[in-house]
């Protein structure tokens, strides 16, 4: 870092600094923004290429390829985290590590701690792209990584990134920290601590976990998590961006700043109370998922509120939007951050919701909101962004613009197809005929019906994924004519005054001898909040509290009250072999199409059985709800196709048992042996976890009981006219179906005499 | 124990604690952003535009 006490001739405006201070030099790291430029385009065009190839795989199953790494539930997954945290979380690396050296009139607080977290959050990508491929996945959604990988998180987010931030902040020449900062803030704090507490698991192996919660409890704190990865990945950081170049490429001051004050409390605080309405209907409490949903609904406000600020930031400059692709990139960008966070409240409405839930329009919901406000801020971004970087002209002007018509129109082809199919499929699932019997009672009507609609979002997948394509040429041509050495401009400003230092007392302007009335006017001048705008350390206190109150209001009635979780005494954990087969599902990625929920709806009751309760997943870690029904609920498979022959065949070749089924072929679980040595350290994990395993924890007791039960499987499926017992019952299909013929069966079973005692279900 | 003695605290009344908190809080700020002067409000809102990064002209 260049820090001297010498003049120059770039000396930058400084208001609320010492006059009387030395001028202090320094020069801003653009190479670190170079950096982090360049992954975003990269791992975005990897991103969407998956993003693209699973689309593909939706509507022509084959191109599962009879693999397993390329398989729909290890894609997807690997679609999702590339697209939030390796696009997404690199592009707002990029505005944040530009943005926050200017606004804060000095350089990042250390050069190392800027590469450390670039190349262990690129490690962390690559770790990832390697690790769920292969099928190492904790399976809840957007947290999928295993635990030696969410360490790693960890330390380069908290150690290396927020250390870099605040050290930044701490030495800042600008008093007041300008509202994208907040926006940063809030976005740095919060995500630590959702990404720390989601990921509380125990440890059964290196690259093996299972969560430290379970079922209901586990449900919650995930959809607080995930809900909030949304809030405060997805949204703050690039409402920071907005704040910061949106003004700089319309080229005139935000809207109002005022309002920008109220967007962000008001944001922080109420975003975090959201998360529960990913869960209406289901075995969650209630209480929980209402105030989820008023909460949601009370976003309205703070959502609309940024949006309008940023749009009428362009008031006078709208004639420049025509022709400057930049700021039409910034225009749709903020136009689908309203929409989307329209939607969002109102598909948290519990009667909206059930037509919606485990439907594509969610999808379409998510997908415009990465695609529109996500992905054209970053593009627009990055656009205003590369002839600085690197110090010459864009190389395409043309080429910007056709990016953004491209985008365009395959975002609008993407989204408006999967809205058609997420509510053909809503409508489909619930509709009845004259007689009073589901009008479409084989699920897969339900899907061969979408089959075109599916085609057209991957094409308009594709056209996205091109204008990305277009962006790469774009910017590696715009380097390839950067100067030979860069440029870099010293720039000058006076050191901060100590807070302490600085501060003066407000004086009240009442003439009045009212000591009351004087401390309301010192009040109403707010030096308060100026003070605290100058603080970080202490605004990030503030913060803290604003998210964790939400948070601690939901969280610990659901852990402590019991009443909370009706147990039932016939409910008993997974038999070793179950567990082993549980965690083929986790580890297929089973839950990115089926869902484990019937809700309480009377068309769900019809179709798949009695509605799930709460007390049947208290040894589920973790839980395996799903958010999305691409194929049918299986919560109580088990108990309505408990066929071991049929598994068998579906397994093998889905469309040999169901013509229209869209679902890959797991060939490899036919010739892939079951790991026995391993059960017995899973098993005594869950034991850990409160899992009452009894005798099963003895040493050698858990492959024993595994194999045993492995046996009489395979027996079952000779009987039935399958291969040989002996030459299949180690094989892992085996334990896979021997969880699948364990789902939803137990609320079923003779009560014991001593602990008779089904509790009412309170939903 | 625990989970009795929290059963037994009607913690229905956490939501309505959190909002009261939320309204106050909301309050506050809002009566800080209207009572602010005009000055400080432009000022602050200024603060990107200070700094002076026009992209280079020279280039293809």
């Amino acid at each position: 870092m260049s820090t001297e006490s010498v003049p120059t001739d770039a000396s930058v405006p400084n208001k609320g600094n010492d006059a009387s201070a030395p001028l202090e030099s320094f020069v801003y790291d653009d190479a670190i923004v170079r950096l982090f430029a360049a992954a975003t385009i990269i791992w975005g065009i990897v991103g969407m290429l998956v993003g693209v190839i699973i689309a593909l795989q939706l509507a022509f199953p084959a191109l599962n390829l009879g693999l397993e790494y390329t398989s729909f539930g290890r894609l997807r997954p690997l679609h999702t985290n590339a697209v939030i945290f390796a696009f997404a979380g690199n592009a707002f690396f990029t505005a944040i590590y530009y943005s926050t050296q200017r606004l804060c009139k000095a350089r990042m607080y250390s050069d190392l701690l800027s590469r450390l977290h670039f190349w262990g959050w690129q490690a962390i990508i690559v770790a990832a792209a390697i690790t769920l491929p292969l099928g190492l996945t904790q399976a809840k959604e957007y947290a999928e990584l295993e635990w030696p990988i969410d360490v790693a998180i960890a330390v380069v987010w908290v150690g290396f990134f927020e250390v870099n931030f605040f050290g930044t902040l701490v030495r800042r020449r600008e008093r007041h920290m300008y509202v994208a900062l907040w926006f940063y803030i809030a976005t740095i704090v919060t995500v630590a601590m959702l990404h720390v507490f989601n990921s509380l698991a125990i440890p059964a192996g290196p690259f093996k976990s299972y969560s430290v919660y379970a079922g209901v409890q586990d449900a919650l704190i995930q959809w607080w998590y995930g809900h909030n990865a949304v809030a405060f990945f997805l949204t703050t950081p690039f409402l920071g961006l907005m704040y910061y170049f949106l003004p700089k490429a319309a080229e005139r001051p935000i809207f109002s700043y005022r309002l920008s004050i109220v967007h962000f409390w008001s944001l922080v605080f109420i975003y975090i109370w959201a998360g529960p309405h990913h869960l209406h209907y289901t075995a969650l409490p209630v209480w929980a998922s209402t105030l989820g949903m008023l909460f949601s609904l009370m976003l309205w406000m703070p959502s609309w509120g940024g949006m309008i600020n940023g749009l009428l930031t362009l008031r006078g400059a709208w004639h420049k939007v025509t022709r400057d692709p930049i700021l039409k990139f910034f225009v749709v960008g903020v136009t689908f951050y309203g929409m989307s966070t329209f939607e969002g409240p109102m598909l948290s409405i519990k009667s909206v919701n059930s037509l919606s839930h485990y439907t594509d329009w969610t999808i379409a919901h998510v997908h415009a909101g990465t695609l529109g406000w996500n992905g054209f801020m970053t593009f627009g971004m990055l656009y205003w962004l590369l002839p600085r970087i690197f110090q010459t002209k864009l190389w395409s002007n043309k080429m910007c613009n056709a990016h953004f018509w491209i985008a365009t129109i395959g975002m609008l082809l993407y989204i408006l197809s999967i809205y058609a199919a997420g509510i053909t499929q809503g409508l489909m699932w619930r509709a009845f005929d004259k007689t009073g019997t589901l009008a479409f009672p084989d699920f897969v009507e339900t899907v061969t019906r979408l089959m075109p609609l599916y085609w057209i979002r991957a094409f308009g997948g594709l056209l996205y994924l091109t204008g990305a394509i277009m962006l790469l040429l774009n910017f590696v041509m715009t380097w390839m004519h950067r100067p030979a050495t860069y440029e870099e401009p010293v720039h000058t400003a006076p050191a901060l005054k100590r807070i302490r230092q600085k501060a003066e007392p407000v004086a009240s302007r009442l003439h009045a001898n009212t000591n009351f009335g004087n401390a309301g006017d010192r009040f109403l001048q707010a030096s308060w909040h100026r003070r605290l705008e100058g603080r970080p350390i202490k605004f990030m206190i503030w913060v803290l509290i604003a998210v964790d109150i939400g948070g601690l209001v939901e969280a610990i009635p659901m852990f402590l009250i019991r009443s909370n979780v009706p147990t039932i005494s016939t409910v008993e954990p997974y038999t070793p072999l179950e567990l082993a087969g549980r965690d083929i599902y986790v580890s297929e990625g089973c839950y990115n199409c089926h869902s484990q929920m019937i809700r309480p709806l009377f068309a769900e009751t019809v179709r798949y059985g009695e509605y799930s309760k709460p007390g049947e997943f208290v040894y589920d870690h973790p839980f395996q709800w799903g958010s999305r029904r691409i194929g049918p609920d299986l919560a109580r498979e088990g108990h309505t196709n408990s066929n071991p022959l049929w598994h068998y065949d579906h397994f093998k070749d889905p469309r040999e048992v169901n013509s229209g089924s869209i679902m890959p072929a797991f060939p490899w679980l036919f010739t892939k042996k079951i790991k026995f040595d391993r059960i017995q350290t899973r098993v005594n994990a869950m034991a850990m976890l409160g899992v009452p395993y009894g005798e099963a924890v003895l040493d050698g007791m858990a492959p024993e009981l595994a194999k045993i039960q492995a046996h009489e499987i395979a027996a079952l499926i000779d009987q039935a006219g399958g291969p040989p017992a002996d030459s299949i019952w180690d094989t892992e299909v085996i334990a896979l179906i021997a969880y699948i013929r364990r789902l939803g069966t137990d609320i079923f079973k003779t009560p014991n005499e001593t602990t008779a005692e089904v509790s009412s279900n309170d939903q | 124990m625990i989970s009795d003695v929290m059963g037994s605290l009607k913690l229905d009344l956490f939501p309505t604690i959190g909002m009261i908190l939320f309204l106050i809080a909301f309050l506050a700020i809002t009566v800080k952003v209207v009572f602010a002067s005009s000055e400080e409000m432009r000022d602050a809102a200024n603060v990107p535009l200070e700094e002076d990064d026009e992209p280079a002209s020279k280039g293809a």
